[in-house]
C-alpha cells in the first residue's frame, strides 16, 4: 500500500508554476502576420473581465492541492480543474484576434508565448502528481488524463482555436498535412505490426529455448544501439542495389530512400521492447502453475491459452505501447530519407526558419503518442486477468 | 488399482528409482517417505505420466498407463502439490472447475459440483467462490487445492507433500479433515512426505524410499515390530512407537464405568483424543487414570495407564 501522504509538493510546485505564469508572465503574441513580430499579453489583458474568474480558480486548486492527500474525488476533482485551467487559457488565446488591439490587423493571428507553455507544464505537473494518488484506480485515472486532449479536440472541432498560428498554418495547407499525417500514421503501424508479429514469436521462441537467448538479444540489441539516422544510412546502399538489380522489388517500394527504409529501420526498433516483453511476460508465469495445469490434464494447447497467455498478456502488452510510442516518435526521421510522415513538415519549418510550421508537425506527433499511450494502458487495464491485476503497475 | 512393476527411471547415469515395485489397493491411502533425493516425487509423476519409467510397468485399475493418453490418464486422477500451483488469475471458483471443464461437463453440473466440494474442504462457497488465490490464508488455498483435486471424482489421488507449506497446527488441521473426507469417500491415495508424524497419523499402509530403492512397504504396525534394516528404524525415530499412539483414540481404549458408580475425581479427557494426548496428560497430571468425558461433558468410562502398553501387532 501506499503510505498515506503529506502535503504534496510536486502538485504544490504545479500550482505555484501555474499562478507565476498568469501573473508574471506573457501568454501569447498578437501578430499582424505570418512573418512579423507582434505585441506580448499578459493574463489580464488577454482575458480581459475573466482575469478575476481565473485568479478564482487558481485558488480553488490551490485549496484542492493542499487537502488531497489520497482522496480519490479530490484528485480526480484537481486533476481536472488543472487541466481545465490549461484549456481556458488555450481558448482565450485562439480568441485573441477577436480582442480591439487586433481590430485594425487583416491578417492577425496569435502565436502562443512562453506563459502559455509553463501553464501547459503547470496542469501536467498536477495532473500527474494527482495520477499517482490514483494508482489503484487505473479506469479513473485514464479517464482523468483524458480531459485537456478530448477538450483540445472539442475546441479544434468548433474552431475556437482558429486565431491561433498554428492552426492558421493547418487551415492553409490542410490537404499535404492529412496526407501527411495519414502517412506518418501508415509508417508507424506497419513497423510496429511488423514488429508484434515478429517480436512475439521470437520472444516465445526464446522462452522455450528454440532459439538462443544470446544470440537473438544480440541482434535486436544491436538495432537498438545503433542510432536511427546511421541505421537508415546503413539501409540506403544495400536496397539500392536490391531494387536495381531486381525491378520488380523496385516497383514494389524496395528501393535506397522512401517508404521501405524507413519501415525496417522503425521495425527494428520497435523488435527490441516487444521481443523483450514477451520473454519477460512468459517468465513471469510460474513454473509450478504450468506443471500442475499438465498434471490436471491440459492440452499444451490449452495449457498455452488457459495459463501462460492470459499471464503473460500484460507484460507484452506494455511492450508493444513502449514500441509504438517510441515509433510514432521515430517516424520524424522518416521524413529525412523522402518516407514523408510528420517529419517532413517539421524538416520543412526547420528549412524556412518558420516556428508555426515545425509546431504543425510537432504538436500532432505529440498528440498522437499520447494517445496510441492512452489506448495501449486502456487495452492493458481491461485485458489484465483480475487476480494478478495487483501485480503491474501500468503508470 | 495402483500397481509398479519392476520400475526404473534414469537421470544423468544415475538412477532416480530403482527397480521398484509397489501395490497400493482400492480404498487404501499409501504413504511414500524417505530422506530428500530418494525417488520418492519421481514415483508419484510416474503414476500419471508426468514422468515415463526407462523400464518396468505402471498399470492404474488394471490398464497399463502408456496405452492411454496422457491428457485422459492426468484428467482421471487427482493431483496436489506442496506449493498448491493455484492459477492466480482465476478465482477460487474457476480453480475447482478446471478439470469438470477440460471433461465439458455442463454448467449446472460444474456449478453444483463446485459448491459440494468447497463444503466438503470446509469452505462456505457464497464466501469463496468469487475469491482470488492471492485472497486465501494458506490453509484455504490448500482445501481449494485438495477441492481442486477431487472436482471429477477421480478414484485415484496423487499427494505430494500436500501440507508441506503451511503452519504446524494448520497441519494437522488439515491432516484431520482429510482423513475425515478420505474415510468417505475411500480414494485409492498416493501421498508423498518426509515428515514421519504424518504418515503414521494417515496411512493405511508406509512405504519407506531411499535412493531409489523401495526398503519396506507395510502397515505402520510392522515398522514397531519388525523394521527390515536400520536404516528404516533410525529413519522413523526411536520415538515411531510413541508416534503410533496417535493412531490410536482413547475412546476405544477406556474402560466403561458401571451405572451404579459414583464419578471418581479424576484428571479428564475427551474420548475424542488421540492416546498419544492421552500419554502427555497422564504426564503432566501425575494420576495413573483419567476420566474419559463425551464432546458434552458426560462422563463416558476411565483410561487406565496400562492400556498404553497394549502391543501393536504387525
Amino acid at each position: 500500500m501506499l503510505k498515506p501522504p503529506g502535503i504534496e509538493k510536486v502538485g504544490l510546485t504545479g500550482v505555484a508554476l501555474g499562478i507565476w505564469a498568469t501573473l508574471w508572465l506573457d501568454l501569447a503574441m498578437l501578430r499582424p502576420n505570418r512573418l512579423l513580430t507582434g505585441d506580448l499579453l499578459s493574463a489580464r489583458q488577454l482575458l480581459g473581465a475573466s482575469y478575476p474568474f481565473l485568479l478564482l480558480c487558481w485558488l480553488l486548486l490551490l485549496g484542492l492541492v493542499l487537502c488531497k492527500k489520497n482522496n480519490v474525488l479530490l484528485n480526480l476533482s484537481a486533476g481536472t480543474l488543472a487541466g481545465l485551467i490549461f484549456i481556458f487559457c488555450l481558448r482565450q488565446a485562439g480568441q485573441g484576434v477577436t480582442l480591439p488591439a487586433a481590430s485594425s490587423l487583416p491578417f492577425a493571428r496569435v502565436s502562443l508565448a512562453r506563459g502559455l507553455w509553463v501553464l501547459l507544464l503547470s496542469s501536467y505537473i498536477v495532473i500527474f502528481s494527482c495520477s499517482r494518488q490514483l494508482a489503484a484506480r487505473a479506469l479513473l485515472r485514464l479517464l482523468m488524463s483524458a480531459v485537456v486532449p478530448v477538450s483540445l479536440a472539442l475546441l479544434l472541432f468548433r474552431g475556437d482555436l482558429d486565431g491561433l498560428s498554428v492552426v492558421k498554418e493547418y487551415l492553409a495547407r490542410r490537404d499535404s498535412f492529412l496526407l501527411e499525417f495519414n502517412r506518418h500514421l501508415v509508417l508507424s503501424f506497419t513497423a510496429v505490426g511488423a514488429g508484434v508479429l515478429a517480436g512475439i514469436p521470437l520472444g516465445y521462441s526464446v522462452f522455450r529455448r528454440l532459439l538462443p537467448e544470446r544470440q537473438v538479444f544480440l541482434f535486436v540489441n544491436l538495432a537498438q544501439t545503433l542510432p536511427t539516422l546511421s541505421l537508415l544510412a546503413l539501409f540506403m546502399i544495400p536496397l539500392t542495389f536490391l531494387g536495381r538489380a531486381f525491378p520488380l522489388l523496385g516497383k514494389l517500394g524496395i528501393r535506397g530512400i522512401g517508404f521501405a527504409p524507413a519501415v525496417i529501420v522503425l521495425f527494428l526498433y520497435s523488435l527490441l521492447p516487444i521481443t523483450r516483453n514477451t520473454l519477460a511476460g512468459f517468465r513471469v508465469v510460474d513454473s509450478r502453475e504450468v506443471d500442475i495445469a499438465g498434471a490436471m490434464g491440459m492440452t499444451a494447447g490449452q495449457i498455452f491459452r488457459r495459463v501462460e497467455l492470459p499471464l503473460a498478456l500484460p507484460v507484452i502488452m506494455s511492450g508493444i505501447r513502449t514500441a509504438l510510442t517510441q515509433t510514432i516518435g521515430n517516424t520524424i526521421l522518416a521524413g529525412l530519407i523522402g518516407a514523408g510522415g510528420l517529419g517532413s513538415i517539421i524538416f520543412l519549418g526547420l528549412a524556412q526558419a518558420a516556428p508555426d510550421l515545425i509546431l504543425l508537425g510537432t504538436l500532432p506527433v505529440i498528440l498522437l503518442a499520447w494517445l496510441a499511450d492512452w489506448l495501449m494502458q486502456l487495452l492493458t487495464t481491461v485485458i489484465t486477468p483480475e487476480g494478478v491485476r495487483h501485480t503491474h503497475d501500468f503508470t | 488399482m495402483i500397481s509398479l512393476r519392476n520400475i526404473t527411471k534414469i537421470y544423468g547415469g544415475r538412477a532416480a528409482v530403482s527397480n521398484l515395485s509397489l501395490e497400493v489397493s482400492e480404498g487404501e491411502l499409501c504413504v511414500l517417505i524417505g530422506p530428500s533425493g530418494c525417488g520418492k516425487s519421481t514415483t508419484l509423476r510416474m503414476i500419471n505420466r508426468m514422468v515415463d519409467p526407462d523400464q518396468g510397468t505402471v498399470l492404474v485399475s488394471g490398464s497399463n498407463v502408456k496405452s492411454l493418453r496422457p491428457e485422459a490418464l492426468r484428467r482421471s486422477i487427482g493431483y496436489v502439490i506442496q506449493s498448491i500451483g493455484l492459477f492466480p488469475h482465476m478465482t477460487v471458483f474457476e480453480n475447482v472447475a478446471v478439470v469438470p471443464r477440460l471433461l465439458k461437463w455442463n454448467t449446472g453440473r460444474i456449478k453444483d459440483r463446485v459448491a459440494e466440494l468447497l463444503v466438503l474442504t470446509g469452505l462456505e462457497p457464497a464466501i469463496y467462490s468469487r475469491r482470488y488465490p492471492r485472497e486465501l490464508s494458506g490453509g484455504e488455498a490448500q482445501r481449494v487445492g485438495v477441492a481442486r483435486a477431487l472436482a471429477a471424482d477421480p478414484p485415484v489421488l496423487l499427494m505430494d507433500e500436500p501440507f508441506g507449506a503451511v503452519d504446524p497446527l494448520t497441519r494437522s488441521k488439515l491432516q484431520a479433515e482429510f482423513l475425515t473426507i478420505q474415510r468417505r469417500l475411500k480414494k485409492t491415495v498416493l501421498f508423498v512426505t518426509h515428515d514421519v508424524e504424518e504418515a503414521v497419523r494417515l496411512s493405511d499402509k508406509i512405504a519407506v524410499l531411499r535412493d531409489g530403492f523401495l526398503i519396506q512397504y507395510d502397515v505402520p504396525e510392522a515398522f514397531i515390530t519388525a523394521p527390515a534394516d536400520p536404516f528404516v528404524a533410525n529413519f522413523l525415530g526411536s520415538d515411531f512407537s510413541l508416534k503410533m499412539l496417535s493412531r490410536r483414540l482413547v475412546k476405544d481404549y477406556c474402560a466403561s464405568l458401571s451405572p451404579s458408580e459414583s464419578v471418581p475425581p479424576l484428571p479428564r479427557i475427551n474420548d475424542k483424543t488421540t492416546m498419544k494426548e492421552a500419554l502427555s496428560r497422564f504426564v503432566s497430571s501425575g494420576s495413573n487414570r483419567l476420566l474419559v468425558e463425551s464432546s458434552s461433558g458426560a462422563p463416558v468410562g476411565q483410561l487406565e495407564l496400562r492400556s498404553l502398553l497394549k502391543p501393536f501387532r504387525g
